[in-house]
């Protein structure tokens, strides 16, 4: 378990450094939530407690980097890793479908609440978010939860897998 | 379903929600501070400066390398203009005691000589969309305070937002929430910066407010005014790119290419000695 977590933290901090850092992929300044499609990949993959965990302090460093309000992101991630993993496989089964329905979700949900407050307080064209920041966001975060979803996955394998092999011995 | 909403990790995740609801409403209504904040910034910060090291590192390593005979060309194109300016500056030596003899004369100094500047690092930037933030890896501990001017080599970058110990969160001036006094240098017709969404997003912003009769035109150099007390006069902000009437007849505006290139800022200079007018 140890060691799982570990693995997953050396992954977050890729993550993160590749979202707040390294953008190598930006479009009108808008670049994929690497660190979203994480958090709701543990989540569906291990369960709720890492991915609200994961959500929660991911959150808060991807917060540090800049952003509106400190402890947004936080929140926002915390949720929606704690919700991919514990809503139940009735309502829809875990996999690739699940990560990017909630990821999709979470960025067009959280930023459509975002929307609201910038044309409530400082009357910001809808149009212009939509064009410069909602769409950007989901187009170019979808291809990166299916490759998040399976980085994560291999992680998940191989740590298991070596539990498996010390058990075994 | 109710196991769900009664397990203790689903508490414990809303009473840490309601703590940073609690926190984000304090920042926002009180500007109070937020002891986590300065945690993770520690915490984060030698990551940040880590993968911004090997960022920069990398960069220069593939540039220098993929980029020869660009640099022979521009190697050659920068011999060439160290030439000319030479000769320019030649001429400039005499301009330059005349404008310190009329300095003299009117009793006026420039608000920009006397800055004393930090040197700081871009470690990260926003990652949400909607601002154009960005964190260095220098704060509190090298003399940099909330409010403080930030400049790079060739021109204004924006304001320190939040400080930590060892880092400091920068707002661009292209963010939507910022506005800075500014004059055409040619024309000397005060006007206002401002960010939006779309100018943001394609890396320019907004020059609002500009007289009618304004004879200004594109190319024109825009610098700070020094009005408001905010931001020291005299800083380059950007050149104009295009300009037209307002909506509403009266006055004209105009779209701003910043000076400075916010996609591939590395080094910032931290103004820790302009008392600007709101702070005194």
């Amino acid at each position: 378990m140890v060691k799982k977590s570990f693995l997953y933290t050396l992954c977050f901090l890729l993550l993160f450094l590749i979202e707040a850092v390294f953008r190598p992929i930006t479009v009108f300044g808008v670049s994929p939530l690497y660190v979203l499609c994480g958090t709701v990949a543990v989540g569906i993959l291990e369960n709720e407690k890492f991915g609200g965990i994961f959500g929660l302090i991911f959150g808060l460093f991807c917060d540090f980097a800049g952003g509106s309000v400190f402890g947004s992101q936080a929140i926002c991630f915390m949720f929606v890793g704690f919700l991919a993993g514990a809503i139940s496989d009735a309502v829809l089964s875990k996999g690739l479908a699940r990560t990017v329905i909630f990821t999709e979700g979470a960025i067009i949900f959280f930023n459509l609440l975002k929307a609201l407050f910038a044309i409530i307080l400082d009357e910001s064209d809808f149009i212009q978010i939509l064009l410069y920041i909602l769409l950007p966001k989901v187009l170019l975060t979808l291809p990166f939860s299916i490759l998040i979803y399976y980085f994560i996955r291999l992680i998940r394998h191989f740590s298991d897998r070596n539990r498996e092999r010390k058990r075994l011995w | 379903m109710n196991n769900f909403f009664r397990s203790r990790f689903f508490i414990a995740i809303i009473i840490i929600a309601c703590f940073l609801a609690g926190f984000m409403l304090n920042l926002v209504v009180d500007g109070g501070v937020m002891p986590h904040r300065t945690i993770i910034g520690i915490i984060s910060s030698p990551f940040t400066t880590l993968g911004t090291n090997i960022k920069n590192g990398v960069g220069d390593f593939f540039a220098s390398h993929s980029k020869y005979e660009e640099l022979l060309a521009e190697k050659e194109a920068l011999e060439k203009e160290i030439h000319d300016l030479k000769k320019r500056l030649e001429n400039s030596y005499t301009l330059e005691v005349e404008l310190e003899r009329l300095r003299q004369l009117s009793n006026v100094t420039s608000k920009t000589e006397n800055l004393e500047l930090v040197e700081a690092q871009v470690v990260s930037v926003s990652t949400d969309g909607w601002t154009s933030t960005f964190s260095i890896n220098k704060g509190s501990l090298a003399g940099i305070k909330e409010k403080d001017v930030v400049i790079a080599s060739t021109g204004l970058v924006g304001k320190v937002r939040d400080v930590g110990p060892n880092w400091a969160t920068v707002v661009a001036f292209t963010d939507p929430q910022i506005a800075v006094g500014a004059i055409v240098t040619r024309t000397n017709d005060a006007a206002m910066t401002e960010g939006t969404i779309e100018l943001k997003a394609k890396g320019l912003c907004r020059l609002s407010y500009l007289n009618k009769n304004s004879s200004a035109i594109r190319g024109d150099l825009v610098q700070t005014s020094g009005l408001g007390g905010l931001y020291p006069a005299g800083i380059l902000i950007g050149t104009i790119k295009d300009i037209n009437i307002d909506d509403n007849g009266l006055t004209k505006y105009a779209v701003i290419e910043p000076a400075v290139d916010f996609t591939d800022l590395r080094k910032v200079y931290v103004s820790i000695n302009y008392a600007s007018e709101e702070s005194e």
